[in-house]
């Protein structure tokens, strides 16, 4: 029973190092069973990406095109807080652009000797810079298999930074510690309770050392931007909101700062259906927009198949990348999108997926 | 076996509810009073009666055992005066000086815990952020939070004299070990999310010190300097029964070497009076000022 595993794994390990194109891995899905119909239809969708949607996927671009020169610009004072350009362990093909994120073998483990515990192991992944279209990088697997340890590997927030080994670099830097240009938001709110709204989200900027009238003005477009209003919500306290509306507050704060980088852990997490919904497709909305590299933790397939364009899938603890695979990006809102059998049979792909590589797991065990 | 399992529950709740609902209103039943519910308020009228009619009775035994002359009163007079005694005594107590004493007394408890306030939240804040700092002072706090603090009056009368300012230093060394643990607490119990939401919003370890940990935590520092008064109110009496001329504490003592055990009794109600009216205004001033808590 160990056979399956281990194409499953250097499936997974091998579409990581092309990255860009996951072609490779889809074209032998590792043998479907009972919904073969759906993998198929994955892997042809996969196929289809690959190669010739390559430049109809840069059409939709141009628009966001627009935003990002003035952003690469705010870029240069950031950088430095990054890296301290130590050389790259491992040069990339000369001529390829470098990566935003990409993890080399990557393993986190918690103390020595018996009692440790290993949260990742030899994580390896890279994330292509396409500029002025940051991906939006869905990653799925089960509770506790160290997907949060990876997003607070990038954000550099501890104990889950440093990593025991490998190699996490950001732009081709290695990460030093946390940073506004990779902005987080947690499943828990996190509304300082003793700002109001607008305050909340000028939180940033105010650290910057941005002058008040500057900032609320800023805030105030941020407001209305996450879906709130401006008139009614502005002057209000956490306390008085609802979790959606926290959570809006949350990645309007976030996105104020115009991140490079946004790593959201469960953000919908605990959300009503309905909420979640509005608030996918005001995340979609405001990605277009920014176009920054988003990184979204989520338990839900149909909200990482929805949300993303790339789904990372994650082993059991210690975790790993299983497999990584290609899906459309969103192009509708989300109620409409998921009702389409087709997003339906790439969703059924990759539960059959996540099925068989858990089933091969345990019977590894 | 399954047909008439599959029959019985429909059966079940009409059959038993046919003989019973004739008269077609539905049974509600009455919800427990509030005094027989685990940790249920009642309404506030019900609430302060209860406790008003508590003090009536204790007021009510006081005076049957102080009723009749010296001679026939169960307690005597010398150890417990009567209510009548104690209360008409207001107006020769405040003769002898009663607002003076309470101003003299309150501002040497306001300027101690002032200082304390300045010392204990200004170190334990650092305390809580840099960990270094407090693994450094834990001794000390450790050894001032454990001492008698009867014990430290006599020789704060060694170190500082027997003036004001041996009052206000008193009162600062009983409080302040107090207010740094109280407010490294308050530091410590905000949530890591917070600092880590800030951290990834650009702030600095200073930014996230001033504009996150101390506001987040400042309502609980005030909660704790309200308690520090009281406990202040406590131990300026202690003091000022030593070598002192003014204050309640010399009030009493005074009281008592004269013999008037009346007003001995109406200072301690005053006392009282004044520690409950100071911690309500500062728990007014302190919803006010974070009304976003709902818990103060």
């Amino acid at each position: 029973m160990s056979d399956p595993s281990k194409p499953a794994e250097t499936e997974g390990s091998g579409s990581a190092k092309s990255a860009d194109g996951a072609a490779p891995a889809a074209a032998s899905p590792p043998a479907p069973v009972d919904p073969r119909a759906a993998a198929e239809a994955l892997a042809a969708f996969e196929a289809e990406q690959a190669s010739p949607s390559e430049p109809a996927a840069a059409a939709p671009q141009s628009e966001p095109a627009a935003t990002a020169p003035p952003q690469a610009a705010a870029k240069p004072p950031e950088r430095p807080s990054i890296g301290g350009g130590t050389p790259i362990v491992k040069p990339l093909a000369p001529g390829a652009p470098v990566p935003v994120v990409s993890f080399e073998k990557v393993t986190k483990r918690y103390g020595d000797g018996p009692g440790a515990f290993t949260a990742i192991k030899d994580v390896t992944f890279s994330i292509p810079d396409h500029p002025g279209r940051g991906e939006f990088v869905s990653i799925l697997g089960p509770s506790g298999c160290g997907k949060s340890t990876v997003i607070r590997l990038i954000a550099g927030l501890m104990p889950q930074f440093p990593q025991t080994s490998g190699q996490v670099l950001v732009d081709g830097k290695p990460i030093l510690g946390s940073g506004p240009d990779r902005g987080m938001v947690f499943q828990d709110y996190t509304s300082f309770d003793n700002r109001t709204v607008l305050d909340n989200i000028a939180f940033g900027l105010e650290c910057r050392g941005v002058g008040k009238e500057e900032r609320h003005d800023l805030a105030r477009q941020w407001i209305a931007k996450v879906g709130l209003s401006i008139k009614n919500d502005a002057d209000k306290h956490p306390h008085e909101l609802s979790g959606g509306m926290r959570q809006r507050v949350a990645i309007a704060r976030t996105l104020i700062l115009k991140p490079r980088i946004i790593l959201m852990d469960e953000p919908f997490g605990a959300l009503d259906p309905p909420t979640r919904s509005k608030m996918q497709d005001n995340l979609v909305e405001l990605w277009r927009e920014q176009s920054p590299t988003i990184f979204f933790i989520t338990h839900s397939i149909e909200e990482a198949v929805f949300l993303g364009d790339h789904i990372l899938i994650f082993s059991n603890s210690p975790g790993t990348v299983l497999k990584e695979v290609r899906v459309p990006p969103p192009d509708r809102p989300a109620l409409e999108s998921q009702r389409d059998p087709k997003f339906q049979e790439i969703v059924w792909g990759i539960r059959e997926i996540i099925e068989k590589l858990e089933s091969s797991k345990r019977a590894g065990d | 076996m399954t047909k008439p399992a599959a029959s019985a529950p429909p059966d079940g709740p009409t059959a038993p509810k046919a003989p019973a609902a004739p008269p077609a209103q539905p049974q509600v039943p009455d919800a427990p009073p509030w005094w027989r519910t685990l940790r249920a308020d009642g309404p506030p009228l019900a609430r302060f009666a209860m406790g008003a009619s508590f003090v009536a009775l204790l007021v009510l035994v006081w005076w049957v055992l102080t009723r009749g002359s010296a001679t026939e009163a169960i307690v005597s007079p010398s150890k417990l005066p009567s209510p009548g005694e104690v209360f008409g005594s207001f107006g020769s107590l405040l003769d002898r000086g009663l607002i003076d004493a309470i101003i003299a007394t309150l501002s040497r408890v306001f300027l101690g815990i002032l200082f304390a306030a300045v010392v204990g939240v200004g170190l334990g804040v650092i305390a809580a952020s840099y960990r270094v700092v407090a693994a450094t002072l834990m001794p000390l706090v450790i050894f001032l939070r454990s001492v008698p603090m009867g014990a430290l009056l006599p020789l704060t009368l060694v170190w500082f004299s027997i003036g004001e300012e041996q009052k206000r230093m008193f009162i600062f060394l009983a409080v302040v070990p107090f207010v740094f643990s109280d407010t490294m607490q308050a530091i410590s119990s905000v949530p890591e999310r917070y600092v880590e939401t800030a951290q990834t919003l650009g702030a600095s370890r200073r930014q996230i010190v001033t504009k996150v940990l101390l506001r987040l935590a400042l309502p609980d520092i005030v909660t704790s300097l309200r308690f520090q008064i009281g406990l202040g109110l406590g131990y300026i009496t202690l003091a000022e029964a030593i070598n002192t001329e003014t204050g309640v504490g010399a009030l009493i003592n005074t009281s008592q070497r004269l013999g008037q055990q009346a007003h001995t009794y109406l200072v301690l109600f005053v006392i009282a009076l004044l520690a409950f009216g100071i911690d309500l205004c500062v728990r007014i001033f302190q919803r006010q000022l974070f009304y976003y808590r709902k818990d103060l």
